[in-house]
């Protein structure tokens, strides 16, 4: 299978187990649909399709690998419920693919979950699954 | 690693509610039963394994973890919010949390045909 082929097959199961896991229909899901806004997760969610992920892929996510958590309880990166310049660059680091721009004008943490995607998981178990194949 | 417990200045903790559906819980005790030990304590599971339909516990667990999470004002609940916030279940109705030494959180429920809905507060103000 070539690397076009593998990411057709990510996308596939991305798409199957969130459509599983949100009780959506697989037509509405997109690669830029926010987990939050446009298909509404909720936190049991995340966890429920971390354990799938894991599960259709046969991987281990360690903690904050996928959503970055650790940036998030960390006093330096998190002041009253906004996320600081430091923070913000923490998270341009670990989400490389996110257009951050409208996200920093207010950086508030509770509208960071609309920027977690579904191509965003995409991209991460393409990078996952390609290194561990290496 | 030992998980950071989320602690709270008295003044910063303030009521918090959360919901959750019966029928959500039971298709998550069906597809990750064995997943439970990965963000559950000991107790909270024992607690989950009791009941006599255990998925309604675990509803309990979840919506308790969101309840604590919210009156503490806690920035990002996330997918380790379940993992570092661990509830004591004192009684079949009532949990109890401790954000810190000499603090003490209560955790109260209601129940519908569909939903638990957990309520988390001050001690002195949950037994008003």
């Amino acid at each position: 299978m070539n690397q076009a082929q593998v990411r057709e097959d990510i996308i596939k199961n991305v798409n199957a187990i969130i459509s599983q896991a949100l009780k959506v229909d697989e037509a509405k899901i997109q690669p830029n649909s926010s987990l939050i806004r446009d298909l509404g997760a909720e936190s049991i969610d995340f966890l429920d399709i971390v354990f799938r992920l894991e599960k259709a892929f046969k991987i281990k996510i360690p903690k904050g690998e996928l959503f970055p958590e650790k940036i998030l309880t960390d006093s330096r990166f998190v002041k009253n419920g906004h996320v600081t310049a430091a923070g913000v660059e923490e998270l341009k680091q670990k989400m490389s693919n996110v257009n951050w721009t409208e996200f920093a004008k207010n950086p508030l943490v509770s509208n960071l979950g609309n920027l977690f995607t579904v191509g965003m998981i995409v991209d991460y178990l393409s990078d996952k699954l390609q290194t561990a194949s290496k | 690693m030992p998980h950071r417990r989320v602690r709270r200045k008295a003044s910063h903790i303030s009521l918090g509610v959360d919901i959750v559906e019966w029928k959500k819980a039971k298709i998550f005790y069906e597809t990750h039963r064995v997943r439970l030990g990965s963000f559950l304590t000991v107790p909270e599971r024992r607690f989950v394994e009791n009941e006599r339909r255990p998925y309604e516990g675990l509803a309990m667990i979840f919506a308790a973890k969101e309840a604590v999470f919210k009156a503490l004002g806690a920035s990002w609940m996330g997918v380790d919010g379940f993992r570092r916030i661990k509830v004591r279940p004192v009684s079949p109705k009532i949990f109890s949390y401790h954000p810190s030494r000499g603090q003490k959180l209560r955790i109260t429920f209601k129940k519908s045909d569909r939903h638990v809905l957990a309520c988390c507060g001050p001690l002195s103000v949950m037994t008003l």
